[in-house]
């Protein structure tokens, strides 16, 4: 023991910014590259806008101190990250040579139809305004609630609202056409 | 279409998504203050309230043998002195040692504060393993160099492994034919995991493919066999040989498990089991699953040395292909 009477005191007091960037990392790496997906629909410009937004969370530890905060910080890095990269002309060009993945890392059991279901509703996401992408993403994917989506974007609970309704009619009209594939 | 196939039909848009592991790029970018060796936890204070969290990092990121060898010990890598070096990295090298089905690869991290480099794995094999439960086919001054080939892209397409030695063309009379295979393995199992892709690797001798190594054939450029095939089915990622703990410590690695269970012990030298539990790994078939423990309290027991067992369980009592085992020797102080 470094300290005894740390013991006493509140995690996100004893967590240092290491230890909260092994946390953080284990439990969310993976579910935060996916959020990116959606929102930018490629893998390695994905893998990228959230490893910056990890090291970005480590330089600000010392604000956060929670990892609550921490990980309330890291989906808004990513939100914003990801529309910054989407963006930037080029991005899914520059990055297309990361995406060739090994061999063995495809599934062997994929069928054509769930890989198309896949590719469709990427497609369709693409199509939608970048806030109602941004809204149905954080609400349908990671289950956040109004007031998280709210904070996390910097926009009113009522546009949330808003956005996620016309989102989500868009999203529908634009998959009907696959109903049959779904 | 209601608000629950909103959520199935996004969940399972990215449900092929498996992220390659960053963790020892974003370490190394933030890696500035000097420490050696420093284990995540940093003595207790962290541990002591870490419970709770570490429920949720079982959800790992179960890509540990498809190529994310960078998955490595929970430490966090840097230098000593003032200025900061950004290429702290962790290099993954698998050795050769004893299973229930025969020898078997396992992997083992060490820290490289360099220049990341091709070669750095296979000069990790000719250096030898710090478990010493594990061995290497690669005596020092058997392999020259590895290297990307570009094929004119950006993204190496081959890995070229040149041997320094032309008489490991053949195989030694005391070498079977089972074990040069393995050490073939043992290479490219290893640079793939540098280059973090399952490239096909192409072993030379000068500026050219050499048609055998240890007698295998090796004209063409090789692609690995499967890992449940030739890796141990429980590896230890954490503790690294030696770790010097303090209070307490939460260990981590990668197997393939019934259901997903790995079981662990604290034990003395003699194998007296002190401590035990349990770890859940995910289960993906054709693959090695990482999982990682609650934190570990090892604050009762005497200073001393101590190993770490981890194996997988075995359901069949005995009549199945039996536990797998891997174990690091750990210092409390």
């Amino acid at each position: 023991m470094v300290h005894a009477e740390a013991r006493a005191v509140t995690p996100g007091e004893t967590w240092d910014a290491d230890a909260a960037l092994e946390q953080l990392y284990a439990a969310h790496w993976r579910t935060l590259v996916r959020l990116s997906v959606l929102l930018l629909r490629d893998q390695g410009a994905a893998e990228e806008v959230v490893q910056d937004a990890f090291v970005a969370m480590h330089g600000r530890w010392s604000r956060l101190r929670d990892p609550d905060k921490a990980l309330a910080y890291l989906r808004q890095a990513v939100v914003n990250r990801s529309r910054s990269a989407l963006r930037h002309r080029g991005v899914v060009e520059r990055h297309a040579a990361r995406q060739a993945r090994p061999p063995d890392e495809a599934p062997a059991d994929e069928g054509i139809s769930g890989a198309g279901r896949r590719s469709a509703v990427l497609d369709a996401l693409r199509q939608l305004p970048e806030r109602q992408r941004e809204v149905l993403a954080l609400r349908y994917y990671l289950d956040l609630s109004e007031a998280e989506i709210a904070d996390a974007l910097g926009i009113a609970r009522g546009s949330v609202k808003a956005h996620a309704s016309r989102g989500s009619a868009t999203l529908r009209a634009l998959l009907a056409d696959q109903q049959g594939d779904l | 279409m209601d608000d629950r196939d909103l959520t199935a039909l996004l969940q399972d848009a990215v449900s092929d998504v498996e992220p390659g592991d960053r963790l020892a790029e974003i370490r190394a970018a933030v890696s500035t203050r000097p420490h050696r060796f420093r284990w995540y936890a940093a003595g207790g204070t962290v541990l002591a309230v870490a419970a709770s969290v570490t429920v949720a990092a079982l959800v790992l990121n179960p890509n540990t043998d498809k190529v994310d060898d960078t998955t490595g010990p929970m430490t966090s890598p840097t230098v000593d002195g003032p200025t900061p070096t950004p290429t702290a990295h962790l290099v993954a090298a698998y050795y050769i040692g004893d299973t229930p089905l025969g020898p078997r690869l396992y992997r083992e991290f060490h820290v490289d504060t360099g220049i990341a480099d091709p070669s750095e794995g296979i000069d990790a094999l000719m250096a030898g393993p710090d478990d010493p439960d594990y061995r290497s086919a690669w005596p020092a001054g058997s392999l020259a160099r590895a290297d990307y080939a570009y094929d004119g892209g950006t993204v190496p397409t081959r890995i070229d492994v040149t041997l320094a030695d032309a008489s490991l063309r053949d195989r030694p009379s005391d070498m079977s034919e089972a074990d040069a295979q393995l050490a073939i393995e043992q290479v490219i199992f290893t640079v793939q995991a540098q280059a973090k892709r399952r490239l096909p690797v192409q072993f030379r001798y000068g500026s050219n493919p050499i048609d055998q190594v240890l007698g295998v054939p090796t004209s063409e450029p090789l692609a690995n066999s499967a890992p449940l095939d030739v890796l141990s089915l429980m590896s230890i990622s954490d503790p690294v040989e030696g770790l010097v703990v303090s209070d307490s410590f939460i260990a981590h690695g990668a197997a393939s498990a019934f259901e997903g269970q790995i079981d662990w012990q604290v034990t003395t030298l003699g194998r007296e089991a002190l401590l035990s539990g349990y770890a859940t790994a995910g289960m993906d078939p054709g693959h090695l699953v990482e999982w990682t423990t609650e934190p570990i309290d090892v604050s009762g027991l005497e200073p001393g040395t101590y190993l770490f067992v981890a194996s997988t369980s075995d359901p069949s009592d005995g009549e199945g292909v039996g536990v797998f085992t891997d174990t690091r020797t750990i210092r409390v102080e």
